[in-house]
């Protein structure tokens, strides 16, 4: 088997990656109308696009090594933020998890036994997460083709229900709540962090597919954005999974069950965001060497799965999982502060040795 | 090993993900099929929640049986919530409803007066309802829509969903999440169908006979049908429909094929006006002259400028008993107000009413039809 994937198959697993986080959205913020959403939809593309080069500019070995030799002068200190890696993993894929479950439970199968169907699935991502990068990107590839498809039949067979009256002006309210949702938009992107603990994994130039993958999701975002509140309005604002509403709503000749079609997009590509995130785990659990990884993969797999089960059960437990404040608060220094301070430090040593 | 893992792992996943599992709730014999709900006021604040049911035993009883049943059952079922009385119900009947076969949701008169806020949460927070029903009010009770005999074989809710939807220039089609969006949005106001009930020797019949106007959640008043029209062109719910028109000493049928219509407000400081723009496409279906078709067709001129008249007619009929008379802001004036003036707070519906409108209307005949189609401004058999 090979061991390292094409830029198209490893952006393919950051484009589901992306849009797994859009299809999830929850509303955070009930006094916000729906052109506050498209506003933010349409400011957040130029803040992530600033964001990330800042990790694409760290991806070239020099400043790698620049990074090691500053940080990583002792071992434990590089141990020990490969672990706080691996930890922040676990966090994003328990969130999937258990928003895969809780969406499977409360719309699909209300009375499927919930150990089951976690024990089932978690076992399922530990197989394709264990089986290599290799795996998980032919798997994404295809995820990725037949959610676009998908998405793209929803939208048209959609068309017919727009309603031009529920869009409102942008900023009618101001623009204070467009940009704080933008930054909600902007913490739900941490593809560019993926793609850094990717990079060794692709075997081509990395950077080259970016701005292309870059457009892409933000394009089907602002998209998916629009045409959820031309068809559904504000009560987009006031459902659990509001592009499930959407597809709900959808209907073309005979085919009316498109909400069938999203379901199964959805339940593919939670499941090929968590096995990406645990393989991703495991890799720097392989750097640590803390005993054998695998055993290690299992442990937090199993951490993962008690958390899910405990938002299964308990609703207050997956709002705090999957609170937007939260996950802001760990996400931003991820995508925005680290990535600060590395260059800045990159920046300084480069021209001292000059 | 590893097959063997995948061929478990992939035999779990495809029972569970079809839902096979040992709940005997799931089983269509444990289950009636809702198919139709009306909701009346009860005393005490209470709801009287009326049901239609697909009769799922008959398929079963009625081969041993001289006589089949019916094939629907109704009930009524006195509760505080939909959510209770769906409980009760299911508790009386041993077997649970299902809910997302339902098919019309009709409310009283008097509980529609009273506001139908307070029951629309079940509809969208139950993932088994379906947001996309159909909504009507009835002239008398939601029950009497619900109970009604319309004959052998004939399920009621069906019917009246296909009379709902089927594009019925006078039929104003609402469906439960637009309610839903105007009363929580506060920008608009929304209008549903008015059915009643009339009976003859044989069975009763539903029928749709104007449409109620809401204010917030609160139905304020009812229109004709000739009033309902001119909504539906504004709301850009005109799909198709025949209207009829006089023209010299015909009476002309018109299909509607397309309509676009345009609401723009003009004036935002001082008295609002708004231009209320149409453009429609039509087809001539049927011309009815004393002495047939063929005698004394009117000019093609004459027809589209009748067709012009009667639209705008309808339209400025609708503004007036919309606006002036219901207070009721259905066409979204207020909103278009607000957005052309930049302005976040809803204006008020009595500032409204001092509003001017200018209405214009194009019209352009797509198809004359076949037989004696006056194009030329003669007659079509003396050119040869």
């Amino acid at each position: 088997m090979k061991n390292k994937i094409s830029p198209v198959q490893a952006y393919s697993l950051l484009f589901i990656s992306r849009i797994v986080s859009t299809l999830t959205f929850v509303p955070p913020d009930l006094d916000a109308v729906g052109s506050d959403y498209v506003a933010a939809a349409l400011i957040a593309p130029p803040l992530v696009l600033a964001a990330s080069i800042m990790w694409l500019h760290l991806m070239s070995d020099g400043r790698t090594l620049i990074i090691r030799k500053v940080f990583f002068r002792n071992p434990k200190a590089e141990k020990s933020v490969r672990f706080i890696a691996v930890l922040y993993l676990l966090l994003v894929f328990t969130r999937n998890l258990s928003g895969l479950c809780v969406f499977a439970m409360s719309v699909l199968f209300e009375k499927v036994n919930a150990v089951v169907l976690l024990t089932v699935t978690a076992a399922a991502v530990i197989f394709v997460a264990l089986s290599g990068i290799e795996a998980i990107a032919r798997l994404g590839f295809f995820g990725s083709v037949a959610t676009l498809l998908s998405l793209a039949f929803i939208v048209f067979s959609l068309t017919g229900r727009f309603d031009a009256n529920n869009l409102q002006p942008l900023f009618l309210n101001g623009a204070s709540k467009p940009v704080l949702l933008s930054l909600t938009v902007l913490s739900g992107t941490i593809e560019p962090f993926l793609l850094f603990l990717m990079r060794r994994e692709v075997n081509d130039k990395i950077k080259k597919g970016f701005v292309w993958w870059w457009a892409a999701v933000f394009s089907v975002q602002i998209l998916l954005t629009l045409c959820l509140y031309l068809g559904l309005g504000n009560v987009a604002l006031r459902m659990f999974f509001p592009y499930h509403a959407m597809a709900e709503l959808s209907r073309l000749s005979i085919a009316r069950r498109m909400d069938s079609l999203l379901s199964t997009v959805w339940v593919l590509a939670s499941f090929i965001k968590c096995a990406l995130c645990l393989h991703l785990a495991d890799n720097e659990l392989k750097k640590i060497s803390l005993g054998s990884s695998r055993v290690l993969t299992s442990v937090f797999t199993a951490v993962a799965f008690l958390i899910s089960l405990l938002a299964l059960n308990n609703i207050g437990v997956y709002r705090f999982v999957n609170n937007p404040n939260i996950n802001a608060a760990l996400n931003l220094p991820v995508i925005l502060i680290v990535p600060i301070i590395l260059n800045a430090v990159v920046k300084i040593n480069l021209k001292r040795e000059k | 090993m590893k097959k063997i893992i995948i061929a478990v792992v992939t035999s779990l996943l495809a029972f569970l993900l079809c839902s096979c599992e040992k709940t005997d709730s799931y089983e269509i014999k444990n289950r009636y099929i809702v198919q139709g709900i009306g909701i009346d006021k009860a005393q005490d604040g209470g709801l009287t929640v009326s049901f239609q049911l697909i009769n799922t035993d008959a398929a079963s009883v009625s081969s041993a049986q001289d006589s089949p049943e019916k094939p629907t059952k109704c009930y009524s079922v006195y509760a505080s919530s939909v959510s209770q009385a769906v409980s009760l119900l299911s508790n009386d009947l041993g077997k649970r409803l299902l809910l997302n076969q339902n098919r019309i949701l009709i409310f009283g008169r008097s509980f529609a007066q009273d506001g139908i806020g307070r029951v629309l949460d079940e509809f969208l927070r139950n993932t088994e309802s379906r947001f996309t029903v159909l909504c009507a009010v009835s002239d008398k009770t939601a029950s009497e829509i619900i109970f009604a005999q319309l004959g052998k074989n004939i399920v009621p809710a069906v019917q009246c969903e296909k009379m709902l939807s089927a594009g019925d220039a006078y039929t104003v089609e609402t469906e439960l999440y637009q309610a839903v969006n105007c009363i929580y949005d506060g920008r608009r106001d929304f209008a549903l169908p008015l059915l009643s009930l009339s009976r003859n020797e044989e069975a009763e019949k539903i029928n749709c006979t104007g449409t109620v106007l809401f204010y917030g959640d609160r139905a304020v008043g009812t229109v004709s049908r000739s009033t309902s029209f001119g909504i539906n062109l504004l709301l850009k719910k005109q799909s198709s429909g025949i209207i009829d028109v006089k023209v010299e000493n015909s009476t002309v049928s018109y299909e509607i094929v397309i309509t676009k219509p345009e609401i723009i407000c003009v004036n935002t400081e001082g008295k609002p006006t708004f231009e209320l723009r149409l453009k429609a496409r039509l087809k001539i279906t049927e011309i009815s002259t004393e002495k047939g078709a063929a005698d004394n067709v009117p000019s093609l001129e004459a027809l589209s400028a009748a067709a012009e008249d009667a639209l705008k007619s309808s339209i400025e009929k609708s503004v007036t008993e919309c606006i002036i008379k219901v207070s009721g802001d259905t066409l979204g004036l207020a909103d278009i107000y607000n957005k052309t003036a930049k302005s976040k707070a809803r204006i008020d519906n009595k500032y409204l009413k001092s509003f001017d409108t200018k209405i214009t209307v194009k019209i352009s005949i797509v198809n004359s039809g076949d037989f004696s189609a006056n194009l030329y401004g003669g007659r079509k058999y003396e050119q040869f």
